[in-house]
């Protein structure tokens, strides 16, 4: 084949939504194109999935967001796709303990943004935490945190005077009051930006227990995001609120006096010694985008979690606070497709201007904003999501044809030794020419098999026919010919590592098929 | 974790004699902790063993991905260009897809 055939091939897929359909597995692209360790690689199948109305997949979730801003990686750390699903294990520190070496070559505190992008039920979503060394100061009072829940059952009220000053705050919260999570996070003041009615709750109580410094403004514009009708009166003018309340019961530190109060129960981790609350501007912020509009608060608090669990390990910080979490109102998709795009399309932008983003998030929260307010729309160009498949397509076309010349020279170079060494298979004994240790470069052998899980009732493959299939993407002609099984060592390794029962095989295929979308593997 | 230790031993035996350029030993986990136990000798390619892997379990190679401390493998990575080290681990995982939620 030519070189300009080659190219007009590239320029006809390029424009074309139907490629001559090359074998999918073929790999199109490694990204970046030095193709270090933890490079994306992109072959013909992911690429069909920037099709209209395809899903996308986590290679290209993670090829459209490393391309986003690549300059910016100082103050930016970025996880892969997986992360979030590893730390939010049901056991938390197992989750913790299976990322925990992922960021042993990186301070993830000294970045400004960390995202994580989240692939849960077949739908993209992202978290973004912005300045994850705010948690790293010790907590702040947690006499301050009320639930809600107590002072919705006015025992405040009966209890002690003081707690009176929860009283009018459950009143002006609007809505269900108790939800568990209240309990459950057990958040110290501030936490559940997305939650009015806690906040409501919050803010007051720390406004007159607590510091006394200017932080209650701050925690008032947090507070009042999401109110579905904002209880005005308290919204603007957030210091005649302290003064309403401190008009009201008692002085400010009678909060603290509470101990011994009904409501206490709940509280009772708290004793850190009181302190000053902390302005917003030192607050971990966790954002989370969803093009769905899903608010996602279990995020919040597991990526706190994590973020307290890495001070620990990583600083041996114990004395932390948590992330505030709060959800972006940003545009959402109208279709069933789009939402991989919508999240990269959300890096692009937030990185382009941070600051403002965050900015625009806390004055829509503020407002009690329910839909994204019309300065988005210079912020946001939402017309550009349209645009994306084909401007990623375009990407990988380009990057793939810079990536098949770097790979063409860096095979000329290699090929000689590396056919020889392709060819040698089958005992691994043969005389490789390359260099002394060729000898060995084939070896992988199967030295046993452990099932967490179910119990294999091993419908058992014969040995003949897994090595008569083909074994992945190699070039080398049957590499499975290379594959020694040795005699299990491990006790529990079942019936031993001939084939894997089929039945054991289905808990590894991806999730599930949605009824009648052609688009999924299963 | 006896069958481990004797593992270990194994090793240490071998290493003994060939040490940076014996093979190894690594486990290959699932998110559901399922483990596969494989020796691979140092400068093989860790596309090699993906796919032996991914013959095993009867899985499409293109559905799978093997990280190493959250690094996804490239084809050319080996254990000795990945600094590996006896009775590391590798976590596979499965591709995610995405649209909406349905």
């Amino acid at each position: 084949m030519t070189r300009s055939s080659t190219r007009n091939e590239e320029m006809y897929s390029m424009f074309r939504r139907k490629s001559p359909s090359p074998d999918p597995n073929e790999l199109m692209l490694v990204w970046p194109l030095d193709s270090r360790t933890g490079a994306v690689h992109i072959t013909h199948g992911d690429f069909k999935r920037l099709e209209p109305q395809e899903f996308l997949n986590d290679t290209l979730i993670e090829f459209g967001l490393s391309e986003a801003h690549p300059e910016m990686a100082r103050d930016v750390h970025m996880f892969n796709t997986f992360f979030y699903k590893k730390i939010s294990n049901k056991d938390f520190d197992a989750g913790y303990e299976s990322v925990r070496k992922w960021t042993s070559k990186v301070d993830i505190f000294a970045k400004k943004y960390i995202i994580v992008p989240i692939n849960e039920h077949l739908h993209w979503y992202l978290a973004i935490i912005c300045n994850p060394q705010g948690i790293l100061r010790p907590p702040p009072v947690k006499e301050l945190l009320v639930p809600r829940k107590s002072s919705r059952l006015s025992t405040g009220r009966q209890a002690v005077a003081p707690l009176e000053v929860s009283t009018p705050i459950s009143e002006v919260s609007s809505g269900p009051a108790d939800e568990a999570e209240v309990e459950t996070l057990a958040t110290p003041l501030r936490t559940q930006v997305e939650d009015v009615h806690m906040e409501d709750a919050v803010i007051h109580i720390s406004e007159s227990g607590g510091s006394g410094d200017t932080a209650p403004v701050a925690d008032l514009h947090a507070a009042d995001m999401d109110v579905d009708s904002p209880p005005t009166s308290l919204l603007d003018p957030t210091r005649e609120i302290s003064l309403e309340l401190g008009d009201g019961p008692p002085p400010r530190h009678a909060v603290t006096q509470l101990s011994p109060s009904p409501s206490r129960g709940r509280l009772s981790e708290a004793s850190s010694p009181l302190e000053p609350v902390h302005g917003e501007d030192d607050e971990t912020l966790i954002f989370t985008f969803d093009s769905l509009g899903g608010a996602h608060k279990p995020v919040t608090k597991i990526l706190s979690r994590y973020l307290q669990a890495e001070a620990k390990d990583k600083k041996g910080i114990v004395e932390t606070r948590e992330g505030v979490g709060k959800k972006a109102r940003a545009p959402t998709q109208h279709n069933f497709c789009d939402c991989g795009l919508f999240v990269i399309h959300f890096v692009e932008k937030f990185m382009d201007k941070p600051e403002q983003f965050i900015q625009s998030f806390l004055m829509d929260q503020k407002k009690g904003e329910k839909k994204p307010g019309a300065y988005w729309d210079e912020l946001w160009h939402k017309e550009e999501v349209n645009e994306k498949r084909d401007l990623l397509k375009g990407e990988i076309n380009s990057l793939a044809e810079q990536w098949k010349k770097k790979r063409s020279q860096a095979q000329g170079e290699d090929r000689k030794g590396k056919e020889k060494e392709a060819s040698i298979i089958p005992s691994g004994e043969e005389t490789a020419p390359g260099s002394k240790s060729d000898e060995e470069s084939d070896g992988v052998e199967i030295v046993g098999e452990k099932k967490k899980t179910a119990s294999p009732r091993a419908a058992r493959r014969k040995k003949g026919d897994r090595r008569s299939s083909k074994a992945g993407p190699d070039d080398t002609p049957d590499t499975s010919q290379e594959i020694e099984e040795v005699k299990p060592r491990r006790k529990d390794a079942t019936g031993p590592t001939r084939g894997l029962a089929a039945a054991d095989v289905v808990k590894m295929r991806p999730r599930r098929s949605i009824n009648g979308n052609p688009f999924l593997r299963v | 974790m006896a069958d481990a230790e004797d593992q270990h031993d194994h090793d240490h035996e071998e290493a003994k004699t060939e040490d940076a350029t014996g093979p190894i030993n690594v486990k290959v986990v699932t998110s559901t902790g399922d483990e596969v136990f494989f020796k691979i000798k140092r400068n093989t390619k860790m596309s090699k063993l993906k796919g032996a892997y991914a013959q095993r379990v009867g899985k499409d190679v293109q559905t799978i991905r093997f990280l190493y401390d959250g690094e996804r493998l490239g084809e050319d990575d080996t254990p000795a260009s990945l600094e590996m080290q006896d009775g590391d681990t590798i976590d596979v995982m499965v591709e995610q897809v995405g649209g909406s939620r349905l």
